[in-house]
């Protein structure tokens, strides 16, 4: 028998809801200081609006939340688990609906839909987009289509969690799949992460600036706005850009290492980036008691090289690469080594980052058949590394997975009563219990379902199999890449089942599976 | 500098290690492009 939610409970998640879209408001409020430095007026009064409804909407959820409620019981029931989950899932659904205003009135979208289905996907780093007639969009909506990726990347909750004190931030931290404890607090655990962001954002746009101004020849302001519109969405691994050809506008292949790196940075987990850039001897390791803090070479830069996640990221990536060349080679796709490996390379470093970036139009990636085609949808189904901004079912998972099968049939093969080490190592030695092993098997099947289900319904409005495949994985993984599927004249159900997997794919389900639980004991409970 | 909770060092930044960091992430582009580069030509010379 489920339990009904009690006032109390709204209260907790208005409150907290209430202080999500107040950050979220504080952070819209940069397209509006943009749109007025540029001169853009018809897009200030939509980004105002946006503004407008975000401090109504959070200001009304707080103040509500706040009325008649016993302060003793609101201390008792703080922020819980459930409560930090139905926060997070709601988030994702409203910040892009009330995100898309100023794409509604841009006159850029055929429908409302279309203006959600590119803030979703903006927010979620997905990279998929819908925006008609993009090289000549108003520079500061591009600009507010490129921050939601670096706000969903670098999280809106973690932004809020710094509002937070607490132990119920530890709640929306977990919610959001970053389940990383590197510092002592999850304050401090935040506040490193939005300093490695910003570290990357300074380095990232000034590189990427100098890069379009010294080699492509841009005038500085140009420059900077195509460094800073790449920055967001490779650091977020996310894939909007400002032109409609995406990163073969450029015509650089210094401009795409650049961009590659960046790409890099935004799939290794804030755990790797933070082992990268802090010194063995100042670093916190952690209270998990599963990691032997004693463990001294659990603290250099080199013993990342020994945990399970970059071990299986590296070989996914090789046999992921290995196969996509040896596809496009067979079908004679290039003639060139330089050709083969540039375009060959970059294209799957986007596809295994989720970053969703290409070199090549949409309607020759469709042309990649054969192994081609599989090296790159298993490139976009893996993804990432966990508690990074990219999606897929994360390199963890798969390692875990593999070792989990492995010890299975190692038991079996050995003699009975022979015991089977079952430890891993990622940061530390750690144990394989049974309860880690199901918890990433049954998360990665989820993606699975989640891509099988979005191509099987794409297959129902006779999209080709392929195609339905590749570009289901796509928006399940947040990854961006299109075969030409995503399209304006799409039907709404398949945009509307796109929106789903990309929601469902950046929550990793579970946040998605509580909320509905909490609407189902709200109407059924007790 | 220590936090005033955990009584832990805090951690703080250096020029050095930030070097460290971007250049670790270059050199992951670097060696994959080789590798890329190296696979390229065998499966052409194969194919």
């Amino acid at each position: 028998m489920l339990i009904r939610p009690a006032a109390d409970d709204f209260r907790v998640v208005g409150d907290a809801l209430g202080r999500v879209f107040l950050a979220t408001a504080a952070a819209a409020l940069l397209p509006v200081v943009w749109a007025i430095i540029g001169r853009e007026w018809h897009p200030l009064g939509s980004f105002v609006l946006m503004v407008g409804v975000f401090v109504a909407v959070g200001g009304f959820l707080v103040a509500i939340s706040r009325q008649k409620s016993d302060p003793l019981k609101t201390a008792q029931r703080g922020l819980d688990w459930s409560h930090g989950m139905v926060v997070v899932a709601v988030a994702w659904l409203v910040v892009p609906a009330v995100g898309s205003i100023p794409f509604v009135l841009s006159g850029h979208f055929a429908s409302p839909v279309d203006a959600y289905f590119d803030a979703m996907s903006g927010l979620s780093t997905t990279g998929l987009a819908l925006v008609a007639d993009l090289d000549h969009l108003a520079s500061s909506i591009n600009f507010w289509r490129h921050l939601l990726h670096f706000l969903g990347g670098q999280g809106i909750i973690i932004a809020a969690l710094l509002l937070f004190a607490g132990k119920g931030g530890t709640t929306l931290f977990h919610g959001e799949g970053r389940e990383d404890r590197m510092l002592p607090s999850v304050q401090s655990t935040a506040k490193a992460i939005w300093a490695v962001s910003f570290l990357h954002l300074a380095v990232g746009v000034v590189a990427l600036s100098a890069v379009a101004s010294v080699i492509l020849g841009y005038s500085w302001n140009r420059a900077l706005f195509h460094g800073l519109m790449i920055f967001f969405a490779a650091f977020d691994t996310g894939g909007f850009a400002p032109q409609s050809t995406s990163i073969g506008y450029y015509h650089s292949a210094t401009f795409e290492a650049v961009t590659a790196v960046l790409m890099v940075a935004g799939a290794l987990s804030f755990g790797f980036h933070f082992r990268l850039w802090s010194r063995s001897d100042r670093r916190y390791t952690g209270r998990s008691k599963r990691v032997d803090v004693s463990d001294r070479d659990a603290n250099s830069r080199w013993s990342l090289l020994k945990n399970l996640e970059s071990r299986a990221i590296i070989t996914t990536f090789l046999l992921t690469l290995g196969f996509t060349l040896v596809g496009l080679a067979a079908m004679g796709a290039y003639s060139s080594v330089t050709g083969l490996s540039r375009q060959g390379f970059f294209q799957l470093l986007s596809a295994h980052t989720g970053t969703g970036f290409a070199t090549v139009p949409s309607a020759e990636m469709a042309g990649w058949v054969g192994l081609a085609f599989g090296g790159m949808a298993v490139a976009m189904a893996l993804g990432g590394m966990a508690s990074s901004t990219a999606g897929g079912v994360k390199a963890l998972r798969i390692g875990l997975t593999v070792r989990a099968i492995t010890d299975e049939v190692r038991g079996d093969l050995l003699p009975d009563g022979a015991l089977v080490d079952d430890s891993y190592y990622q940061f530390g030695r750690r144990r394989l219990t049974a309860e880690v092993a199901r918890s990433a098997m049954v998360v990665s099947l989820l993606f699975v379902a989640l891509y099988l289900i979005g191509a099987a319904i794409g297959i129902v409005y006779d999209v080709p199999l392929q195609s339905a495949l590749f570009e289901s994985v796509s928006a399940g993984a947040n990854v961006g890449l299109s075969v030409g599927v995503t399209d304006q004249a799409m039907p709404v159900l398949l945009k509307l089942t796109y929106i789903v997997e990309m929601w469902l794919g950046r929550l990793e389900f579970i946040a998605a599976f509580v909320l509905v639980g909490f609407i189902y004991a709200w109407v059924r409970g007790r | 500098m220590t936090d005033p909770k955990w009584k832990l060092p805090l951690w703080v930044p250096n020029p050095i290690d930030s070097i460290i960091l971007f250049a670790s992430e270059a050199l992951i582009v670097l060696a994959f492009a080789l590798i890329a580069v190296a696979l390229s030509a065998i499966v052409l010379w194969i194919f």
